[in-house]
């Protein structure tokens, strides 16, 4: 399989060029006499109201990965605030208090405002691209999903310069979270800001959803779709099921704490531990819903720089799902240490043991892809494979704290801080660096230097080891997670002391990292449309692409439409870029059938719109008069909310005569 | 929207054999064996809840539950087996192919349904070996 590429991609990190590293034409042809045409039709409008307005799901992924990043720099702070104060004994840098507020900070905003919403960044820039269509399925739904995280993140963190903030751990346990033993305010901003942001993921998960069913290229069967899409897919269809309970649970503890009820309060009739139960049942799908989208990059892009196609591309898709659904089946093992009776916790933990089943599907497939592959050591290569070594550390010892027994031993110790960090840094921020890499060039038409890549990932990958593989050894040393400080005696100072130095260098990295980026968008190589010769559409296109994505909407005929030529499959049927339905109309995009993908319909798109923005500020004035207890506050925004859906929903002329099909080429 | 197909035949349909295979079935080998897991889990959790306890648990609904869930896996298996073998032809090459390319999107699903049944009829049994384990709780007699 040798392309082009090859020479082109030697060159990476070698001498600047003004030369785009890919010379030549996207293969998806954009004609000079519809490329005008579309572009009206497409762009947004100047200014602010556009700037406001935009639906473009590249911008608002763009957005996303930018406001995901700022929250990774945020928490990364208080993350290394926390070392600090723990880098030596009897530390007083921190009260106790501000210790909790800044441990539980970190954890919301890692898990809840980085972790998913970088992949959703991700998820909204590539699918349309990939998928071979215009948009996705609701524009103005997927900006109102954007507007509504950055308004919910805001709303987490307005009380914390005011000492205010969260401060009972990011999974908030009852009673330590009851209004008794916690009578400010920081439980109300953690139960209203889950609430607001369940919003946001919710509808962005439904957005996917139908994306996925409808909004792909003619002939992009369901055996066709690239394994990040089954990744989110799968996230958003878990979403769904789980947020509610979350949502549930915190309406529950806010009344619990505000209006007199006892859902957890024994004394009334409560039970604590349906606190632990409604959360968990969110919690642990939700762990899956942030790396299985990241697991998926690393199985599209992986391929590339091993230039050959995934292994096991079925049984990976299949490992995508199962994963998810075991993963519904596995809440307890998060309560082993509560008291639960002995047989019942003993099913979670059998089925604990047994999700590692799945999860190692994928692992075996890029191992596979990467041993039966070419494979160049190029950045992406480095962080998508350290991936895997991350994953089986975080894996394993997963699987040990599947063990009832163990993990008595284990629970609240150091030992699962380490796991936790090796499955998430692991497997979701070293595959959203890797994919960074992949995909910038597609993002902005520039390259990232690999010769800086390189160092930069050797210190990432040291700095985390140094900071995070030392957590196991604490933890079975037996030091308590969540403590502000420790005795000089205790034999955990020398450790804690390398972890520390550790999270620097690992914070060095990712400041380099965001350096990096800034640099190879002004100045970086120009990459041209696909120059690491990927299979997929996106690559298709322009990079960057144009508004409107695709000139011609492409024909699909196999999963890799840019590698047909030399994969040399016996089938002869060929993708076609060249001739496809003509949607210059207006906004125009197709719809196919979902598992065929057959044409259907053609859709008008939605043009910009201020609503999106205006609902979530509408949401946050409503959600900070439902903080502060004001109905005045409350009935502004309430007021706000329906004048804003009246005019959302209201109706319009449906255009479903004016559909004329024509054909380019 | 019948003027939109023609293009499309410039291709191959993506899956030839689809009129020879119900989508129910297809369903059906994808979601019995994951039901029967989820059924398993949930409810022998909620009759196990005081198998410990002063109660005991309920010794013929956990048995029930599991057969259930056992037979469930059965014929969950069965038919992904089934829809499997009625749609191999629709690609070309053998299991190994549609492992790794998933031509034909029938084959695509029948393959993805069996492999399903496989990993969930593992989960169900090893789900089982909790009961062989904890036999105690049930107040079954143990081994000398």
């Amino acid at each position: 399989m040798s392309t082009a590429y090859d020479d082109a991609a030697t060159q990476l990190g070698r001498a600047h060029s003004a030369e785009p590293v890919d010379q030549r034409e996207p293969a998806s042809p954009i004609p000079a006499e519809i490329a005008q045409t579309l572009e009206l039709a497409w762009a947004e409008a100047a200014g602010l109201k556009g700037w406001l307005g935009s639906v473009d799901h590249k911008v608002i992924g763009i957005r996303y990965l930018v406001t995901a990043f700022a929250f990774l720099v945020i928490g990364g702070l208080e993350a290394l605030t926390m070392r600090v104060q723990l880098a030596g004994p009897n530390s007083d840098l921190l009260s106790p208090e501000q210790y909790n507020q800044l441990f539980s900070m970190h954890g919301v905003t890692m898990i809840f405002l980085y972790a998913l919403p970088i992949l959703s960044g991700f998820s909204n820039y590539l699918w349309p691209l990939m998928l071979g269509n215009r948009d996705m399925a609701f524009p103005r739904l997927n900006a109102l999903s954007y507007w509504l995280f950055l308004a919910a993140g805001a709303f987490l963190y307005v009380s914390f310069p005011l000492g205010a903030a969260p401060n009972s751990g990011w999974f908030d346990y009852v009673p330590q979270a009851s209004a008794e033993f916690n009578p400010g305010p920081n439980i109300d901003v953690y139960c209203a800001g889950l609430i607001f942001l369940g919003i946001s993921t919710t509808v962005g998960s439904a957005n996917f959803i139908v994306t996925l069913l409808r909004m792909r290229a003619p002939g992009m069967s369901i055996n066709r779709l690239p394994i990040i899409v089954w990744g989110t897919l799968t996230a958003s269809v878990a979403n769904l099921f789980a947020i509610p309970a979350v949502s549930l649970a915190c309406l529950m503890l806010f009344m619990d704490r505000n209006l007199g009820t006892h859902f957890f309060e024994i004394g009334g009739g409560g039970q604590p531990l349906l606190w632990q139960h409604l959360f968990w049942m969110f919690g642990h799908p939700w762990v899956y819903a942030i790396v299985l989208p990241a697991m998926g990059m690393v199985s599209d892009a992986l391929p590339v720089h091993c230039r050959r196609p995934l292994v096991g591309y079925t049984l990976v898709a299949m490992a995508t799902v199962a994963t998810m659904v075991v993963g519904f089946g596995v809440w307890v093992h998060h309560m082993f240490a509560t008291g639960l009776p002995t047989l019942a916790m003993s099913f979670f933990s059998a089925a604990s043991f047994v999700i590692a089943i799945p999860s190692a599907i994928s692992v075996f497939a890029w191992i596979a892809t990467i041993g039966t592959g070419r494979a160049r050591i190029t950045t992406p290569f480095l962080f998508f494979t350290s991936v895997i070594l991350l994953f089986v550390i975080g894996g394993v010892s997963g699987v040990m704290t599947a063990s009832l027994a163990l993990d008595w031993q284990l629970t609240d110790t150091y030992f699962v801080v380490a796991h936790l960090h090796y499955v998430l840094i692991g497997i979701n921020l070293f595959a959203v660096v890797g994919a960074i890499y992949h995909w910038f060039p597609k993002m902005t038409g520039r390259m990232m230097d690999e010769r800086t890549g390189k160092w930069i990932f050797a210190l990432m990958f040291s700095g985390f080891n140094i900071a995070f593989l030392p957590m196991h050894l604490l933890g079975l040393l037996g030091m308590p997670r969540r403590v502000y400080t420790y005795g000089a005696g205790m034999g955990f100072s020398g450790t804690n002391l390398v972890i520390t130095i550790g999270a620097f260098l690992f914070a060095l990295a990712l400041l380099w990292f965001f350096i990096e980026i800034a640099r190879a968008r002004v100045s970086g190589r120009f990459a041209g449309p696909n120059p690491w010769d990927g299979p997929t559409l996106e690559w298709a296109t322009t990079s960057p692409p144009p508004v409107y994505n695709f000139g011609i909407i492409p024909l699909v005929a196999s999963r890799h439409p840019l590698w047909e030529e030399r994969l040399d499959e016996s089938n002869s049927d060929r993708s076609l870029f060249a001739e496809g339905f003509l949607l210059d109309r207006d906004k125009e995009t197709i719809a196919v059938t979902p598992l065929d993908g057959e044409p259907d319909v053609i859709l008008k798109m939605p043009c910009d719109s201020w609503l999106p923005a205006a609902l979530a500020l509408a949401l946050l004035v409503l959600f900070g008069g439902m903080l502060l207890m004001s109905p005045w506050i409350g009935g502004v925004g309430l007021l706000g909310v329906l004048v804003i859906l009246a005019l959302w929903f209201q109706p319009h002329s449906a255009p479903a005569d004016e559909e004329e099909v024509r054909v380019y080429g | 929207m019948s003027d939109l197909p023609p293009l499309v035949n410039a291709v191959s349909h993506p899956a030839p054999l689809r009129n020879d295979l119900p989508r129910w079935r297809i369903v059906l080998g994808l979601v019995l064996a994951p039901s029967a897991f989820a059924l398993q889990v949930v409810v022998s959790y909620a009759l196990a809840a005081d198998a410990c306890g002063e109660g005991g648990a309920s010794l013929i609904g956990l048995a029930a539950i599991n057969l259930v869930a056992l037979a469930l896996i059965i014929v969950g298996l069965g038919t992904s087996i089934a829809n499997y073998r009625r749609t191999r032809s629709e690609g070309e090459g053998s299991h190994r192919a549609v492992q790794s390319q998933g031509d034909g999107r029938s084959r695509f699903l029948a393959y993805f349904g069996l492999c399903t049944s496989g990993v969930f009829a593992l989960a169900v049994l090893v789900q089982l070996t909790s009961i062989l384990v904890m036999h105690q709780c049930l107040g079954l007699p143990t081994l000398p």
